[in-house]
């Protein structure tokens, strides 16, 4: 509901535009961006490095200890619970965390590209009163369909697996039905995942409820399936290479005393096994500063980068199903609508109303 | 030189071009480079039953770079050929001009700033190697197998130009033809000098993915970076890479006598300081017989 202006974001990208427009919106919304992320990076991060060496100098401690072996079990389980517990907290925390700040940012991308510029401050408000537990939920519903596809894989893999047990060669037979399942269950996954891709940008950008937003997303997806999936794989594989430009020179230095201590002892084939594992143990002690930056510059980056791709992407794909307005002509100024605080509340479309072309 | 490519029209920022281009060359370069080596050892391994013997890593390297020498610099010479040369120029081709190799900067032998910028790169060699060896000083470990590596230290006369085919022709092609030609060509049509000679040269030191040698290749690629903006011409550059690559090949199979200058370990600090004091004349020396650097938009202007 907020791409209602007429401004040079709105129209249909070839895959060079759709890289050019997303650095030009980034040059909008990186305010947004880097305020939101760094707020929520830097302090996960330097818990998550702090709980990475505790877990670790646990570890150390463990081997230092010589448990007797009849009851090591039970004392690693509760030494390292408190380690892993916290881990997973925070795990938890980062995730819920940068699916709020990528709403915001996708928030931005919508209001700039229907040439709107409320402060960064009103994103955070605007996501929390209209997309954060809708696209909680909508992630749900997409772990539900996930989840029945499988079950719907090993229902399948034991139907052939029973119908094996009739024939001749059972075993043949029982491992092609189970792999046949498998195969099924993979790509089906995929598709899934591609074709339910935009649900949450249906809601940012559009306002549907949950299940509408997904059925949005699948109808946007029709058709155009191949694309989706070739420049998503593209891209994730050339953001991947960039931070690890980046990254990897980071998490290499805080592990170089690990690794310098590995190859003296793998070079020199000297001392016993336990004086090693001990040694490399502290070593890695070292490195969970190294994933903590890594980590931090990781999260930082996605945020800059993924919300406003995909934002741009779902306004193109919505440009190709006929949704939006035709784009400005060359000597037309962009759309100059005075800054709103806050877009203008509309009602969603209803999700049978669209245009369904080709 | 006309700017006629697709990325061209549509005021479209040659910059994200410029990024877009490094990357995505980069993920399929290093992708197909794994892929093709890894691919080739796992064959010959199952094919072989692994003849390597069990020992300390150092001569568990040697064994597997002395089999497996041959098809790393072959691939290593083909994937630079086929994917960070050809692709680059297919690219500007397809984005930029029709004009190709006069956007990528192949033109004009300067005969002195050939001989300068190869004097400078040589100049500059004891400094990078004397910072790199201090830095692996401080990781034992890893200085134990960096003075084992014995890629470049064939035994045959045949391998030996396969080495310098492979490390010092290649990477002087299609190295310069991707970072100088394209991406800090592009750089400079939006950005004033040093900024993108100092972005391409840590850029190509990211690029080589060797941790500890990181100061030492952003030392390099700055001064190429420095070489192509202020001659224009990536012959200087091409020049100066093939001469620093062919020297290192060289010391690391020399025999040299030790002397005030050299010793065992490496350069000696006199050599270091010495050096140090012409690579600067040298540098000022450039400055003095080249124009200014380059400005935002000469792109369009040449």
């Amino acid at each position: 509901m907020y791409l209602h202006g007429r401004t040079e974001f709105i129209g249909r990208y070839t895959l060079s535009d759709l890289f050019d427009r997303t650095f030009k919106m980034v040059a909008r919304t990186w305010r947004t961006s880097l305020g939101y992320s760094v707020a929520l990076y830097v302090p996960v991060s330097f818990l998550m490095a702090l709980t990475i060496s505790h877990l670790f100098g646990t570890i150390s401690d463990l081997v230092h200890l010589h448990l007797p072996e009849e009851s090591a079990g039970t004392e690693i389980l509760i030494r390292l619970a408190p380690s892993i517990g916290w881990m997973l907290l925070l795990a938890l925390v980062a995730g819920l965390g940068q699916l709020f700040v990528n709403l915001a940012v996708g928030h931005n991308v919508a209001i700039a590209a229907g040439g709107m510029a409320p402060p960064p401050a009103a994103y955070a408000r605007i996501t929390w009163k209209r997309s954060f537990w809708p696209v909680v939920l909508q992630g749900l519903m997409k772990v539900a369909a996930v989840f029945a596809v499988m079950v719907a894989a090993v229902i399948l893999g034991g139907i052939g697996a029973l119908l094996s047990l009739l024939g001749r060669h059972s075993g043949t037979i029982m491992a092609i039905a189970i792999i046949t399942a498998y195969i099924i269950a993979i790509a089906a996954i995929l598709a899934l995942s591609v074709y339910l891709f935009f649900g949450a940008q249906a809601v940012v950008f559009d306002r549907y409820n949950p299940y509408d937003g997904l059925v949005h997303s699948v109808r946007l997806v029709r058709g155009g399936f191949w694309r989706v999936l070739g420049i998503s794989l593209l891209i994730s594989m050339m953001f991947s290479f960039a931070m690890g430009l980046i990254t990897t020179p980071i998490i290499t230095i805080s592990l170089l005393p690990a690794i310098s201590q590995a190859m003296s002892f793998a070079a020199d084939n000297s001392g016993g096994r336990a004086d090693a594992s001990l040694r490399m143990l502290d070593g890695f002690r070292g490195m969970s500063g190294g994933i903590g930056v890594a980590m931090a510059i990781q999260g930082v980056a996605t945020t800059v980068f993924y919300p406003v791709f995909y934002g741009l992407f779902y306004i193109d794909l919505k440009f190709r199903r006929g949704e939006l307005p035709p784009p400005l002509p060359a000597s037309e100024p962009p759309a100059s609508e005075p800054p709103a605080p806050v877009p203008p509340e509309t009602e969603p479309p209803a999700a049978g109303a669209e245009t369904d072309g080709a | 030189m006309e700017l006629d490519g697709r990325w061209e029209g549509g005021n479209r920022n040659p910059l994200t071009a410029a990024v877009l281009l490094v990357i995505g060359l980069g993920t399929f370069y290093f992708l197909a480079q794994s892929l093709l080596l890894n691919g080739y050892v796992l064959i010959d391994e199952l094919a072989h039953r692994s003849s390597m013997s069990a020992g300390d890593i150092r001569s568990v390297l040697r064994q597997f770079y002395s089999r497996y020498r041959v098809p790393i610099l072959v691939i290593l010479a083909l994937t630079q050929y086929l994917l960070l040369f050809l692709l680059t120029v297919i690219s500007v081709r397809r984005w930029h001009s029709r004009s190709v190799f006069a956007y990528l900067g192949y033109r004009r032998l300067p005969p002195g700033g050939v001989v300068l910028a190869i004097a400078g790169v040589l100049a500059l060699l004891p400094s990078v190697e004397y910072i790199g060896r201090l830095i692996y000083s401080l990781v034992p470990g890893l200085q134990k197998l960096a003075d084992s590596s014995p890629l470049v230290r064939p035994r045959s006369g045949a391998q030996m130009l396969l080495v310098y085919f492979a490390i010092a022709v290649t990477p002087a092609i299609c190295e310069e033809t991707l970072f100088r030609g394209y991406f800090q060509r592009t750089l400079q049509r939006k950005m004033r000098a040093p900024w993108h000679y100092l972005i391409s040269g840590t850029v190509f030191a990211l690029y080589h993915q060797e941790v500890l040698s990181l100061p030492s290749l952003i030392m390099v690629g700055v001064y190429l970076g420095f070489l192509y903006s202020r001659y224009r011409s990536i012959y200087t550059t091409m020049g100066a890479h093939f001469a620093y690559n062919a020297t290192l090949i060289y010391l690391s199979n020399a025999n040299l006598r030790p002397s005030p200058f050299i010793d065992e370990s490496g350069f000696t600090p006199l050599a270091v300081a010495l050096s140090a004091a012409l690579f600067v004349a040298l540098a000022a020396a450039i400055v003095a017989t080249t124009k200014t650097g380059t400005k935002p938009g000469d792109a369009q202007a040449t």
